[in-house]
């Protein structure tokens, strides 16, 4: 499966933004070529879970503010800046749902929903296309964002294990037993 | 409810690119750090601090 290239980062670039990231712990206007780098990848993270483009603008807004004020915490630890950058994403949409600024939307294309039901050894889109608009309703948040970020977003398990804390291998079984649970949704 | 969309229209790279702001995201850092440093942040909970000991005791 294809993951998303933006994540699978060279030695010399992680370096160079480590460079990029220790100048702008002293002056926060050094920070512009990593705002430039990820805010598309940011943005879209966002939109497609709220879709919503005037609130997709305020929320990756909001993640680069938090990012540039809690810089001085970032410490390289072998995850790269960017998954950094998702976690800090990933509570500000969830922070954006609590307020009521948005409502949660699954973004989907056909390419994506044909793997899933591949996965789920089923075929034909159309036929299973309400049942899955169903199931996917009453998947638990924590389920569907394991689904979202490896199928909708393409995303490797490393990276997931990045973003959700956790390694690499239990990003992979945490993400099997959601496809489980969806099987188990979609049978009954 | 969650919304579950299919095939929604992608903004363009070039569309995305148009409303970055980054002036605008230091601005914001700026105003947020000004207001840590506002003397009268600290006063304001400083007299409620007291006033509430006061008012306990």
């Amino acid at each position: 499966m294809s993951t998303t290239s933006l994540y699978h980062q060279s030695d010399t670039r992680i370096q160079s933004e480590l460079e990029i990231i220790e100048k702008a712990k002293v002056n926060p206007r050094h920070f512009s070529p990593l705002y430039n780098e990820y805010y598309e990848s940011i943005f879209r993270y966002v939109i497609k879970r709220t879709n919503d483009k005037d609130l997709a603008c305020d929320v990756t807004s909001n993640v680069f503010i938090k990012a540039i004020t809690n810089l001085s915490k970032y410490e390289y630890r072998g995850v790269p800046f960017s998954s950094w950058l998702f976690r800090i994403a990933k509570s500000e949409v969830y922070q954006s749902f609590r307020d009521q600024k948005a409502k949660r939307t699954v973004s989907l294309d056909k390419v994506a929903v044909v793997k899933v039901l591949d996965e789920l050894e089923l075929d034909g889109l159309e036929e299973h296309k309400e049942k899955l608009t169903m199931v996917l309703r009453k998947l638990k948040e924590k389920d569907l964002s394991l689904i979202e970020m490896r199928y909708f977003e393409k995303r490797s398990y490393r990276e997931i294990g990045e973003i959700i804390n956790v390694t690499e291998n239990n990003a992979k079984v945490k993400t099997f037993r959601a496809l489980q649970k969806l099987k188990i949704l979609f049978k009954e | 409810m969650r919304k579950i969309l299919f095939n929604q229209k992608e903004l363009s790279s070039n569309e995305i690119r148009r409303m970055r702001d980054f002036d605008l995201v230091l601005k914001k850092v700026q105003a947020q750090r000004d207001f840590w440093k506002n003397p009268w942040f600290f006063g304001t909970i400083g007299f409620a601090s007291i006033l509430s000991f006061l008012l306990f005791i």
